[in-house]
């Protein structure tokens, strides 16, 4: 009978994945800056930390949010799609100290940072402060750019091969926000 | 082309179905994990496709069996008992081969729950053993602390994935027990089918046969031993409709000869006074006017005199008068008669030389062979380039005289007919040469067989059988 509870149970979450009950969690606030030449990004997302995902750090479990910022040529051909131009990987990680009572940020602008409230680390585990996204001179004049950026929120990782799979049963621990897409003014001075 | 194309259209349709289901579920997948795991989903679906198909398959025959055995379909009974015992063998070794899976499952489950336990328990006992040591500084205390606290985070995170493994794990096991169950199944079905599908056939060509349908065939390609049956059941019937064509064929003729016999007495009664009178007259008024007129009617009555000896010749089959004689000889001798009679017409002998003697009248055979021959050019009148050919042969039991010509051929429809008395296709004909040949040749043992195609020809098989002494 529990394999069979367990079974239906798995079903259930599998195709829950086709419904964005889950996917709340949103980049709801972000800036691009023009400085010495360089194009830089700063950006917030809200609803990363869900009921289930606050329930894994304070079990002591790890968080991880990766942040993907691509650089996108836009295609000059409707079909076609849009070239990636460049692709950055940000990681960052919430960890909970058991025995000092404080949450654990590894960020990329601090390597560690400690605090006591948990709204305090879902703060700055979902923002980044001023990243340099592309240099100026690598865009050209005559075409269209954008950034565009996207957060995963993974509470719950099993090593592959079985982790592959596993990612995809577990859409109430490990989900992502849509891709949120800033134009960029192609290159004009 | 459309009828073979369709699975593979079907196939891709499913294929293209599978595909968008795995995009779907890949949104929230990091870029450098979306291929593995797509691989994995697209093997998740297509089993469970599979398997599905698999099912509805199995309960599809499961239906039909039962409806079939309800409605007591010939050979239901043979299928079901090869069903059950063909899916069931297979399908309780399964389960056992799952149970015991199982077994092994719940197992690794109970392994997964110890292993990083014991890890902690051997990190604390490290730890107890360093503060026993009061010495130590406190640098390296806090070091073993951070550890252990770093093998707790390590066991915390296996432990929280346990449920969601747990659940992972039972739905891929039910899963794979589903598609090997139904592969059992539908195997079993699928064999059953196979062997119990010929058996069927024969069945409901015996009842067709009982039921009096001579022209029932079965027509099923099979490789197995089967075939050997269905050939041999079809040459049962074959044989059995020719025997029952030439008893009727008999029987008609019997009837005929019968009428013939009757109908020659009654008006050759009458017709022997009634010459005697015209030729009484005849003399008497010979020399006067009317002289012409009684000269037609004993003509006529002359005419009438022949048609009545072929019809009492067709009633008395003469007594067989046999000998040793050459078939060849015979053929040769008709051959030298014909070909002074008709320059447009070519005939040829293909004689085997190494024929032996057969025990034949020889007056009726000749006779029989000259009606075949005549027929043979009538059937060629017209042509430009008639062509006959005479044929001789033999096997170890029996002796073949072929007669075959590139005449107009015989229509199928009247191909029976014409072993019937006063039956022609001509005008001039009186319809009893062939009924009279078939005669001749039934009463020296032998048998006549008939084979046209129209506008090509026709081809006349008369077999005889060998003398005793020469087999």
């Amino acid at each position: 009978v529990t394999l069979l509870r367990r079974t239906i149970l798995g079903i259930v979450i599998f195709f829950a994945n086709f419904f964005p009950l889950f996917g709340k969690a949103v980049i709801s606030k972000v800036n691009i800056s023009l400085e010495d030449g360089i194009i830089y990004l700063r950006l917030s997302g809200k609803n990363f930390f869900t009921e289930e995902v606050k329930k894994i750090i304070l079990a002591g479990g790890e968080v991880k949010v990766t942040f993907i910022i691509d650089c996108q040529k836009k295609s000059s051909f409707p079909i076609l799609p849009d070239r990636n131009i460049k692709r950055h990987e940000i990681i960052h990680k919430v960890t909970y100290d058991i025995l000092k009572k404080e949450f654990v940020v590894f960020s990329s602008e601090a390597s560690e940072e400690r605090t006591t409230s948990i709204e305090e680390a879902e703060k700055r585990v979902s923002e980044i402060k001023k990243f340099p996204v592309i240099s100026e001179r690598e865009l050209k004049k005559e075409f269209l750019y954008y950034i565009r950026v996207k957060a995963y929120i993974n509470s719950l990782e099993l090593y592959p091969p079985l982790g592959y799979i596993f990612d995809v049963f577990t859409p109430l621990w490990n989900f992502s926000t849509p891709w949120r897409k800033i134009p960029l003014l192609g290159g004009k001075d | 082309l459309k009828k073979k194309l369709l699975p593979f259209v079907g196939i891709g349709i499913i294929l293209l179905g599978i595909i968008a289901l795995v995009v779907f579920q890949l949104r929230s997948q990091l870029p450098h994990r979306i291929l593995p795991t797509a691989g994995m989903l697209f093997l998740f679906y297509t089993i469970s496709f599979i398997s599905i198909c698999l099912f509805i398959s199995v309960i599809i025959n499961l239906i039909k069996l039962i409806s079939e055995r309800k409605r007591a379909v010939i050979g239901s009974a043979f299928k079901t008992r090869l069903t059950l015992a063909l899916s069931l063998v297979p399908l309780f070794s399964v389960l056992l081969l799952l149970l015991l899976s199982l077994f092994g499952l719940s197992e690794s489950f109970k392994l997964l729950n110890t292993l990083p336990l014991t890890k902690i328990i051997q990190d604390i006992l490290v730890l107890v053993e360093e503060i026993s040591e009061s010495e130590t500084s406190s640098e390296k205390l806090s070091f073993t602390a951070e550890r252990l606290q770093e093998t707790f985070r390590e066991f915390r995170k296996i432990e929280l994935a346990t449920q969601p493994m747990k659940v992972i794990l039972s739905l891929t096991f039910i899963l794979t027990s589903l598609l090997i169950l139904n592969s059992a199944l539908w195997f079993g079905f699928r064999l059953a089918e196979s062997i119990a599908r010929p058996m069927e056939k024969l069945l409901r060509g015996l009842e067709k046969v009982f039921e009096g349908n001579l022209n029932y065939r079965i027509n099923f390609p099979t490789k197995t031993e089967f075939s050997h049956l269905i050939t041999a059941f079809n040459q049962m019937t074959a044989r059995l409709q020719q025997s029952r064509q030439e008893l009727a064929r008999a029987q008609k003729i019997a009837a005929w000869r019968e009428v013939a016999q009757r109908v020659a007495h009654e008006i050759k009664n009458t017709l022997t006074p009634l010459k005697l009178s015209a030729e009484h007259l005849l003399r008497k008024l010979g020399g006067t006017p009317s002289y012409p007129y009684i000269q037609n009617i004993i003509n006529q009555i002359k005419g009438l005199e022949n048609l009545l000896s072929g019809f009492s010749q067709f009633a008395q089959m003469p007594k067989l008068n046999c000998r040793k004689c050459s078939l060849n000889q015979i053929l040769k001798e008709i051959k030298t008669v014909y070909s002074s009679a008709d320059k447009n017409i070519e005939i040829n002998l293909d004689l085997d030389p190494a024929l032996p003697p057969c025990s034949v009248d020889p007056i009726l055979i000749r006779q029989a062979f000259t009606n075949l021959i005549n027929n043979s050019l009538t059937a060629l009148e017209g042509s430009p380039e008639g062509r006959i050919l005479l044929k001789t042969s033999f096997d170890s039991q029996h002796l073949k005289v072929e007669i075959l010509d590139n005449g107009r051929g015989i229509a199928p429809e009247i191909k029976d007919k014409l072993f019937t008395p006063y039956f022609s296709t001509t005008k001039k004909g009186l319809g009893l040469g062939l009924a009279i040949t078939n005669q001749i040749i039934t009463a020296h043992g032998g048998k006549l067989e008939l084979f046209s195609k129209i506008n090509q020809g026709t081809k006349v098989v008369l077999t005889f059988p060998k003398m005793k002494d020469e087999r």
